[in-house]
């Protein structure tokens, strides 16, 4: 596994030689410092302000609004998906709402969010179940529509009842297109709590980039926009991990 | 009595608003311990006969009984076999063929030691811990072979098991089925396209004629011991012209309906 | 008869929905924000008839569409380039993977602050947001490609220039017009955000002043505008797409998703 080290420079020299460029650049006076501080400025502020706690409690804010949105989008679309797949009437009654919403830039209906829920956490979470729903929902709903029916005759075949048959075959089937859903919707959780706190709040991280951008500070928006990258990164990991624990991948074939 | 017993089977499909007619009284009896080789062109209801039997599919009109009982829905004592070998991705060879032993309610260590018995059977032992996707088609197939004697059933349906595999794995592993049913004396139904398979297995074969599918002949096979040499012998080679002969005629006739 | 049960079952949902909002909205049961259907339809009339909304709509078409453009033209050609040329990819590769969990819309207080509050700064954040699903999808689709197409071509005296047109654009068309479709999806929420952040015009900023004015009528007519847009241009994005994959689409099984 281990690769030769001319390999590994010349796939990753990119970033600490724009990270070179952009020191240099700003410490030659190139750039106004004050637009783009350099990023051992950057550096320093991300360590003092995550030490003060202030990074730590907004990322708290935000990450906690993201998952409690994220989660009850899963938890109310993945049951919702399996219903649609299975059963005609739900399918016909609902199908449309999904597939013709699907494009529609729900954004648009955020100011209608915080006349509802309020400016706070709610209608931010509130919107973010909305935009999460949709990924998850349709990614399931293909999942639980294209099981191969052999399989299920098959499974009935050994003479498994219903609730076998979906708990043992069916889920386990659509199971990778749901988790395709779940990678979807998870930036997007993000996304759409980051914007949403940019528009207006006063608590979270993208609240905290709105401040110090208001006030020409930089460093803190930089610093802010790294955490933001940190939290998102984390997160698609320990979804990819999960994952790996719950889905059967096809190891490399057999040789 | 006969073990399966079918009266006047009718099948029938509507497509684009159209009426079609996959069986059309369709009557046959089937006797314990038979194997039965089903040949027949392409679309002429040959595999929807068996999901019929298999209790997958529901019929239009008629009356299939199994052991003088009217039958309708899957049940254990019909193990349907695919050509996709159908084992589940997300399961090991082994624990796919544990899964029929774990339905009929065997304890855990009990399932894992048969179905061990089972895959050395097969000749798959070493490769109990691999994946669907990690095994060649013919250890697909016997992997799903495995299974399906796991399960035991009294009557083996067989959907062109051996259809996407090379001739040399293809003419072993039809010796092995025709070893198990000899020594396990099982009925079989055989879906195939291939005539030498049809005939090198069956002790009895029907020609299917095309759309709407009836029998077009029913001939009894009787060789006993079927070893590499019945492949060559005179009588594989009469009775392989002979239904080359009846079949040729049904293909063409698919063939004008597919045309059309 | 089957057909039309399945149509009316279709219907259902947004039919009732409609109607109860109107009648709850007229009877005053439903908080004076939620307006009601016929209120807003009149308000939309309203606002097309003096030209406002007219005017808002070319607004944020133009940044929509120039953003589009930039970015996910910049995307397709670094993204093919950094699929067939080791040397590009080496160097975008870290990038984007560095930069690619971050939302985009976070960098937009730097776009403001360095490009203004006007066009320039919404046309480059949107450019921006779409360049990164638009270059994974490009570099991705050009190392899925089967091998045996490029060999078949290559066997056949195909020149390095026809491959390139003739063979591996074909080939990585379908997984292009899936990262379109996502970078459209973004431009869009991007848009409305900046819009709805710092700008004098356009849709987004229609939606604020209806808020501002507290004539919900007028907000609920540009969120559905806006709605509008995005729901048409993703079915142009898809029509064309039907258009150019016609061979590659058939036999897979797909209605308007995917």
């Amino acid at each position: 596994m281990k690769e030769p080290i001319g390999r590994f420079i010349a796939r990753w020299y990119s970033i600490p030689l724009l990270l070179v460029v952009w020191q240099v650049a700003v410490s030659s006076g190139l750039v106004q410092s004050r637009l783009l501080p350099g990023p051992a400025a950057v550096v320093e502020v991300l360590f003092s302000q995550i030490m003060s706690g202030v990074l730590v409690y907004h990322a708290a804010v935000t990450l906690g609004r993201a998952l409690s949105g994220f989660a009850l989008a899963a938890t109310v679309g993945i049951p919702f998906a399996a219903a649609m797949a299975r059963a005609p009437l739900c399918r016909n009654l609902f199908e449309p709402i999904f597939f013709f919403g699907y494009p529609v830039p729900k954004i648009a209906l955020f100011p209608i969010f915080t006349y509802i829920f309020g400016l706070g956490t709610q209608s931010k979470i509130a919107f973010t179940f909305l935009e999460c729903l949709y990924p998850i929902v349709v990614s399931s709903y293909f999942g639980f529509r294209g099981i191969r029916t052999r399989l299920v005759w098959t499974a009935r075949n050994f003479g498994a009842g219903p609730w076998t048959v979906f708990w043992r075959v069916v889920l386990p089937s659509a199971l990778p297109a749901i988790f395709s859903g779940l990678r979807i919707a998870l930036p997007v959780a993000i996304i759409v709590v980051v914007l949403t706190e940019m528009i207006g709040d006063s608590i979270g991280l993208g609240y905290y980039i709105t401040v110090w951008s208001t006030r020409f500070t930089f460093q803190n928006v930089y610093a802010a926009i790294i955490v933001v990258g940190v939290c998102g990164f984390s997160l698609d990991q320990i979804l990819v991990q999960i994952r790996r624990r719950f889905v059967h991948e096809a190891p490399d074939a057999a040789r | 009595m006969p073990l399966l017993d079918i009266r006047s089977l009718d099948k029938s499909f509507t497509a684009d608003n159209k009426e079609i007619t996959v069986l059309d009284r369709l009557s046959l009896s089937i006797e314990d311990r038979d194997f039965v080789s089903i040949v027949g062109p392409t679309g002429c209801g040959k595999s929807t006969f068996l999901h019929i039997v298999g209790g997958f599919e529901s019929k239009t009109g008629g009356e299939v009984r199994l052991n003088d009982r009217p039958l309708d829905a899957p049940g254990p004592d019909r193990g349907m076999m695919f050509q996709d070998h159908s084992l589940f991705p997300w399961l090991t060879a082994l624990e796919n063929v544990c899964w029929p032993l774990e339905m009929k309610g065997l304890p855990r260590a009990k399932r894992l030691e048969m179905a061990r018995e089972y895959l050395d059977l097969v000749h798959l032992g070493r490769y109990a811990d691999l994946y669907p996707e990690q095994l060649s088609g013919g250890m697909k197939q016997r992997a799903a072979l495995a299974r399906l004697l796991a399960l035991d059933p009294q009557m083996f349906l067989m959907d062109e098991p051996f259809g996407a595999l090379d001739s040399q794995t293809r003419e072993l592993l039809q010796e092995e089925l025709h070893a198990i049913w000899r020594h396990r004396r099982k009925t079989v139904l055989f879906v195939t396209h291939d005539i030498d398979e049809a005939v090198y297995l069956g002790t009895r074969l029907l020609v299917f004629t095309a759309r709407p599918g009836r029998i077009k002949a029913d001939i009894r096979i009787e060789a006993d011991e079927r070893t590499a040499n019945f492949r060559t012998s005179p009588e594989f080679f009469k009775t392989r012209t002979r239904v080359w002969d009846l079949l040729r005629e049904e293909v063409l006739k698919a063939r004008a309906l597919e045309e059309n | 008869m089957k057909l039309r049960l399945t149509v009316f079952q279709n219907l259902l949902v947004p039919v009732v929905v409609v109607v109860c909002w109107e009648v709850f909205g007229r009877l005053g049961d439903v908080p004076p924000y939620l307006s009601y259907p016929s209120q807003i339809l009149a308000a939309l009339w309203h606002l097309a008839a003096d030209g406002e909304l007219f005017g808002a709509v070319v607004v944020s078409l133009y940044r929509v569409t120039a953003g589009f453009a930039i970015g996910a033209s910049a995307g397709v050609g670094v993204g093919l380039a950094a699929g067939l040329v080791r040397g590009v990819r080496n160097f975008f590769d870290p990038l984007v993977s560095l930069l690619f969990a971050v939302p985009k819309i976070a960098f937009l207080p730097v776009f403001l602050i360095l490009l203004g509050i006007g066009d320039p700064s919404k046309i480059g954040i949107v450019a921006f947001s779409c360049f990164f699903p638009m270059f994974i999808a490009a570099r991705h689709s050009v190392s899925s490609i089967n091998k045996l197409f490029v060999w078949a071509a290559q066997n056949m005296g195909a020149s390095r220039h026809t491959l390139f047109f003739r063979v591996i654009i074909p080939a990585a068309a379908p997984e292009i017009f899936a990262g379109l479709r996502i970078s459209l999806a973004h431009a869009f929420i991007v848009l409305f955000a900046a819009e709805l952040i710092g700008s004098h015009s356009g849709l987004g900023m229609l939606i604020a002043d209806g808020e501002d004015a507290a004539r919900f009528d007028l907000m609920f007519a540009a969120i559905l505008a806006f709605a509008i847009l995005g729901f048409v241009s993703d079915r142009i994005l898809m029509a064309v797409r039907a258009r150019v994959l016609r061979g590659a689409m058939l036999g897979t099984e797909e209605k308007i998703l995917a």
